[in-house]
Parts: C-alpha cells; structure tokens; sequence
C-alpha cells in the first residue's frame, strides 16, 4: 500500500474504530461474539434512522399532489444537502489539519501534498457517508413514487457518491484561505472563530433569503423561484436535481456534467489547497507560539471557591478553542438569528397595519399561554443544542487524573461543569430576551417569563446529559474535534434532548387538545420539569463520587 | 505513611495481570524508589496508590487512612505528578497554577509564595502568561511539578518526576526531594534513572511482571556483593534468565 492509501486507512481506521473491531473479530469466541454484537447494534440502528427518514420523506412526496411541485420539493432537498455539506465542510476541513498525528506524519518521509490529499480523501469519505445516510432515504422514496428507473437508480448511486464532493472542495478552499490568512496572525484562533461564526451566519441568511426569495415559501416551491437562485449560486447542486428528476437526455447529460465537474473538482481541490497545504504546513507549528503573550504585568493570584474556578477554567477552554466555541455555542448565536430572521421575514410581507395587529396579538391575555409554549418551546429546542456542555467530562481528556486524585473534587467539578452547561443553555435563551422585546415589541416581562420556561424546560436534558458524560466519559480522543464533534455522547444527548423536548410538546398539546386549560397545561408542564430536574439533581449529586472514581479505569 | 497490602489487578477481565499480591510498607521520612522494567507494574501500582484506579482486591493505607473507605483523607496527604505532564492546553500558566490552588483551597498567601518559589526555581517566569499549547514537553513538566508541589503535603507521589526536565532542574529538583525528606516527609517515586535511585533513595524495591522481586537499603539489596543497581536490577528482571 502506498503512503495515500496507509494514510487514509488509519485516519478512518483510529477514526472508527475499525481495529478494535478487528481485533475482536480475530479473539476467541466471546470476543467474536461481541464483534458481530457491535456490528448488529450499529446495523439496527442505522436501519431503524433510515426506515424512519425513509417513511417520513415519503409521507411528505406523497403528500404534494401535483408531479411538479414534487419534483421542485425533491430538488430543494438533494441542493439543500450540498448546502449543508458545503457550510459544515468548512469546519471539518478545518478540523482535519489540526489532529495529533499531524506533527507525526510532517516528520515522516511522505510527501506533504501526500499527507494533504490522504487527510482530505478520508474526511471526504466522512462526509459522503454522512450524506448518503441523511439523503439516500428521500432518493428512494422519491424513486418509488415518482419512477424507479435504470437511470435514476444510476443517477442515485453516483450523486450519493460524488455529492459531496464539489460543496466540500469549496469548503476547503474557504478553509484554506481562511487558514492562509490567520496562518500569521498572532490572533490566528480568534480569526477563525469569528471568521467560522460569520460564515455560519452568512450561510444561514442565505438559506434563509434564499427561501424566502422575496416570495413566501410556497410561492417559491410553486414558481421554482428557490430553484433558479440555486441554479445561479450554485449549478452543480441544480445538475444533480436534474439527473435525479429528469429523464432522458437531458437527464443523462447533467449527471454527467456533474460526474466530471465532481472528480475535476477533487483533482483541482489537491492541486491548489494541497500547494496551500505546503506551505502552511510549516507555519502550523507555529500556533502555539501565536498565543505566546508579550511579557507584562502579571495577574495576581486571588483564591476564589471551587465550583468558580471550574466554572472559569470551562469558559476559558471553550472561548479560546475555535473548535469548542464554534461547536459548543452555536445555539447562543443561532437561537437569536432564528427569531431574527423569522421576524423579519415575516414582516417584510406584512403591510404597517398588519404588523401593528400582530404586535397587537402578543399583547392579549389569552394568547400570553401560547406565546410562552410555542417561543418558550423554539427557544428550549435551541437551548438545547448545547454539545459543550453535553461532553463536559469527555473533554477533560487526559487531564482527568487531576480531578482523581485532588482531594475531595469530584464534587466541585460535578457543581462546576453542570454550571457552566447551563450558562450555555442560559446564554442561547436569554439572547432571544432582546430580540422579543426590540422586534417583536413583547412587554419585557412576558420575554423573561418565556426564557425562564425555556430554561426550565432544557433544565432535565442538561442534568441528564451531565450524568451520561460522567458515566461514560470519551476520555481518549487525538483532536478536540474528536472530543466534542464526534463524541457519542454528544449526538445521543442531542437527539434525545430534541425527543424529549418532542414529548413535551406533545404532552401540552394534548393536554389542551382534552379541554385542560392553556395556563394549566403549561404549569403541569413546568412542574414537571421541576420535579424531575430535582430529582436528576440530587441523583447526580449522590452518584457523582461513585461515577468519577471509575474514571480512572476508563 | 505507605501501606499496600496484597493489592492486585488485572485488566481485559483477568486476561493480564498487572499488578499481582504486592505489598509494600513506607515509612514516614523515606525518600524511596520504585523500578521496574517497562510494562512491570509501576504505573498501575501508583494509579492504585493514588486512587485513580480501584485494586481488584488488596489493601491501600496512606498516612493511616484507608483509599478504599477514606478516599478524602489519603488525597490531602499526598500529591500527585503523573508520568505525562497533561494539563489543560488552553489555560496559561498561571492560570492553571491558580486553578490547582483553588481546587487545593490554598489561600492567596500561600499559593503566592509557593508559586514564586517554584516557578522561580524551574525558570518558568518568562512564560507563565503564555498558553500551556505553546510550552515544550520539559515546560509542562515543571508546571506540572509546580502544581503539585504547591499544596505541600506529607508525600510526594511521582511517576517518573526527571523526564523531560533539563539537567539544571533535574539537579534542583533532587535538591527539593531530599529536603522535603529531611523535614520529616515522604517521597515515593518511580525511575528508570537506577543512577539516581542509588544515589537518592533511602530504600528501593524492584517490581517486575507485578511482584516485588526486592525490596530495601541499597546495602539490603546488595547483600554483601559489591554490585550496582544496574547490576542487580538486570540479574533481577533477567526474564530469560529466570525462565
């Protein structure tokens, strides 16, 4: 195998683990049985997210009656995957020069266009399962509604397979130069901070605008309006729709513009990010002497309790990684934006008179229960997108032994490190409060009452998630990417925080559905969430001594 | 100070034996060694000693306290460097030393005057506003002794303490184990340096495939011979020898 190929495997082999499955399967027979276990396990679960997302696109194709509107649905659907891949590229193409292995492979005889284009391939194929795994579902689906053809079933397997190959080769580039610019900055991790932050704030308005369009949404769909934007911003994702949808000819011809548009755009990605690469690569040891400050005053010591200092010590490792901070606080950027943007759209299609009876609207009493519910509840769904907070013992890494074997602070580290989740989670809610009261004209009361439904909604989650991570903690990891973007911990925690939240939702609505009243429905509610959050509480508090002293065998 | 009583462990479910009925006695005042070859058992032993791992069976007393029923007691007694200096990459220096006072609850005094001590005496001044991202292996070494060393309890627990640290420290750094000693406190450490074991060391024991296989004075283990330490060491965990 040459250097590409080694490269490759172990990036996805220590990224997957690949090898401790083999190793297993080379054991005796319980360890063989444990292999297939494991194998099973992921199958039913994959099988299970794919059945569901598969039902759930067909539910929605066979729901539009008219062929071409369909047509304009599933469309929307394979560009908006490319969208997707194309903003969340940037950060792993950021992610993937930053590993542990990276000064490794730099000091070995390989070439670092080589170690360049195997780091990339893997993160491609990263991204290219995680495509497939989310679209393959709509394909079918839309395959099996609207026709199953030779040449869609073709069309599917190339677009699955290349799809993400000209958005991520855009990221890179992105990334790169985004690199290129912060390469010799002594500010290098502030520059990608906030320079990843107003990416993602750029892609989201665009999304945003792009629906919207100037139309409402449905008049968009209708008029194809969505499409042409798309088309204009972005032709391979409109050559795709077009493979996937059209038959014939023209069909067949966009697939294969988008075939060699895909593979020339990975060709022409090595080419001139790999030169990048080159010459980054030498400046990339240089990060840690970009943080060195110039000496000056020192800080004093001043002793402050050990909750505070956890708490502290927290902040300052998410706000000095770019990787933590993009991650673990997007909900405090995102959560505002979302109502933001929602406002504004809202009412750029509204006349004055009309905006002033909907403002009109959250000022009557009887509506105050279903504002609380409904902005609460939007706000709570945000909150809880919080995989800081959620990988708070696993982002302790190595450094654990120190919380094992300091006297006494298994405690003050729990107290610390759930306080820091909730600040999180608070800091997303709370930054909805403004947005409320300044565009939506909400009375200042009413804001903090749905910010503190909010929280006290997200409060079971964040106590939940708190105990898994310090149950199983995922102490070994090569990168902070690995520590809290592929962290299991956080992608369990995040999908049952949204059930959770789901089942809440459900419970208020039927509830009212059954004639129980809004105001009633929405205290059982919180008292609900009281009630359980006490309990988790002092759940964590009693297990958090037994919990952390198996730390150290993990 | 130190009392481990038949402690065992095993991994991957009783598959590898790490650390097999080893028993060992401390006394208050010693500055003793610990060797082994590579993959004998040292870390395993100290893990367990510092409570960081649970013994499968066995007994662990530090300063008269059990790890098992009095996990508190034995961790203010002791301090802690591990064999890889890992401490939080994105906090500066002194920002990890105030964290490790805080967590130590030292008062503003005493984290001051010990952190001037050390940091004076490892040569970190110069840095210790910068992130710890940028240190190089010897730095997080000493940073990491200076935060251990900054409650000052009874025993020093160190896994390897010299490596990665420069001659010049290496050299302060015995100077402050044996005074530390000398003050009535005790010191258990783990080496593969055998130089310095023979040189610093009150007693010594030699573990290997997780036994003790010697243990004592320099003048015990040597019983009469005129041998070194490297020389008995090898006799000692000679394992085709002793097959």
């Amino acid at each position: 195998m040459n250097h590409f190929w080694t490269i490759t495997a172990v990036t996805l082999s220590s990224a997957y683990g690949t090898s401790r499955l083999k190793s297993l399967w080379r054991g005796g027979g319980k360890q063989k049985l444990k292999a297939v276990l494991a194998v099973l396990g992921v199958m039913l679960l994959l099988g299970g997210l794919e059945g569901s997302l598969g039902m759930m696109f067909y539910g929605l194709f066979n729901s539009v009656p008219m062929p071409a509107l369909r047509q304009t649905l599933f469309s929307a659907i394979v560009m908006a995957g490319m969208l997707m891949v194309f903003v969340f590229g940037i950060f792993y193409a950021l992610g993937m020069l930053y590993t542990r292995d990276m000064e490794l492979l730099l000091s070995m005889p390989v070439k670092k266009k080589t170690i360049y284009a195997a780091k990339l391939t893997a993160t491609l194929i990263t991204e290219t399962a995680v495509f497939a795994l989310f679209l393959l579902p709509a394909y079918v689906a839309y395959g099996v509604i609207a026709r199953f053809t030779v040449q869609y079933a073709l069309s599917v397997l190339l677009i699955l397979a290349l799809g993400p190959c000209i958005p991520f080769m855009l990221s890179n580039l992105i990334a790169s130069l985004l690199m290129s610019i912060a390469a010799f900055s002594r500010h290098r991790e502030r520059i990608l901070t906030i320079g990843g932050f107003l990416l993602m704030i750029v892609y989201f308005v665009s999304v945003q605008l792009i629906s919207g369009g100037g139309e409402n949404q449905l008049g968009a769909l209708l008029t194809g309006g969505w499409i042409k934007t798309v088309t204009g911003l972005f032709p391979p994702a409109y050559w795709a729709a077009s493979a996937l949808t059209a038959a014939g000819y023209k069909g067949m011809m966009h697939l294969m513009l988008f075939v060699f548009t895909a593979v020339a755009a990975y060709v022409l990605c090595i080419v001139f990010t790999g030169a990048a690469f080159n010459r980054m690569a030498a400046h990339m040891g240089d990060v840690p002497k970009a943080t060195r400050k110039k000496a000056g005053r020192a800080v004093p010591m001043r002793q402050r309790r050990r909750v505070q200092a956890v708490f502290i010590k927290e902040w300052k490792t998410v706000l000095r990684s770019p990787v933590y901070a993009m991650n673990g606080l997007v909900s405090v950027v995102f959560a505002p934006l979302l109502f933001i943007m929602f406002g504004v759209m809202t009412m750029s299609e509204l006349d004055a008179d009309m905006i002033a009876e909907m403002i009109d609207l959250l000022n009557i009493g009887t509506m105050v229960p279903y504002i609380i519910l409904l902005a609460g509840g939007i706000s709570a769904l945000m909150g809880s997108i919080n995989t800081a907070g959620m990988t708070v013992y696993s982002r302790e890494g190595e450094s654990v032994y120190l919380l094992l074997t300091l006297p006494g602070a298994a405690q003050a580290y729990c107290m610390g490190k759930l306080l820091f989740s909730l600040s999180v989670t608070a800091a997303a809610v709370l930054a909805c409060v403004p947005v409320f009261v300044l565009l939506y004209k909400m009375p200042v009361l009413l804001a903090l009452g749905i910010a503190a439904f909010a929280l006290l909604v997200d409060l079971p989650g964040m106590l939940l998630f708190t105990l898994l991570d310090m149950a199983y903690p995922r102490l070994h990891w090569d990168s902070e990417q690995a520590a809290i973007k592929k962290n299991l911990n956080a992608v369990i925690s995040m999908f049952a925080g949204f059930a959770l939240l789901g089942l809440l939702g459900f419970g208020t609505g039927y509830m009212i559905y059954l004639g129980v009243s809004e105001w009633a429905a929405l205290g059982a509610v919180a008292l609900l969430c009281a009630v359980v959050s006490i309990a988790l509480f002092f759940a964590l508090r009693a297990l958090t001594d037994k919990l952390t002293a198996r730390m150290g065998s993990r | 100070m130190i009392v481990l009583d038949q402690v065992s462990k095993t991994y991957a479910k009783g598959a590898i034996k790490a650390v097999d009925g080893l028993s060992l006695h401390v006394k208050r005042g010693e500055l003793f060694g610990f060797i082994g070859p590579n993959g004998a058992g040292k870390t395993t032993t100290i893990k367990m000693l510092t409570g960081i791992l649970a013994p499968d069976s066995g007994r662990v007393q530090i300063n008269g306290h059990d790890m098992a029923q009095d996990p508190l007691s034995c961790k203010r007694s002791f301090c802690f460097v591990p064999d890889t200096p890992n401490v939080y990459d994105r906090l500066t220096g002194r920002e990890y030393l105030d964290f490790v006072s805080d967590m130590y609850e030292l008062d503003d005094k005493t984290r001051q005057q010990a952190v001037e001590k050390y940091v004076a005496m490892f040569g970190l001044e110069d840095v210790l506003q910068d992130q710890i991202r940028s240190y190089s292996h010897g730095m997080r070494q000493k940073l990491s002794l200076t935060g251990a060393l900054l409650p000052n309890p009874p025993l020093w627990i160190m896994d390897e303490p010299l490596v990665g640290l420069d001659p010049r420290s290496q050299h302060l750094l015995k100077q402050e184990m044996r005074a530390h000693c000398e003050r009535g406190n005790t010191i258990f450490f783990s080496t593969h340096v055998l130089d310095m074991a023979e040189r610093l060391c009150d007693r010594i024991a030699i573990i290997d495939r997780g036994r003790i296989v010697a243990a004592g004075t320099l003048e015990e283990l040597q019983s009469g011979r005129d041998e070194t330490l490297e020389n008995l060491f090898l006799a000692l965990t000679d394992r085709e020898a002793l097959a």
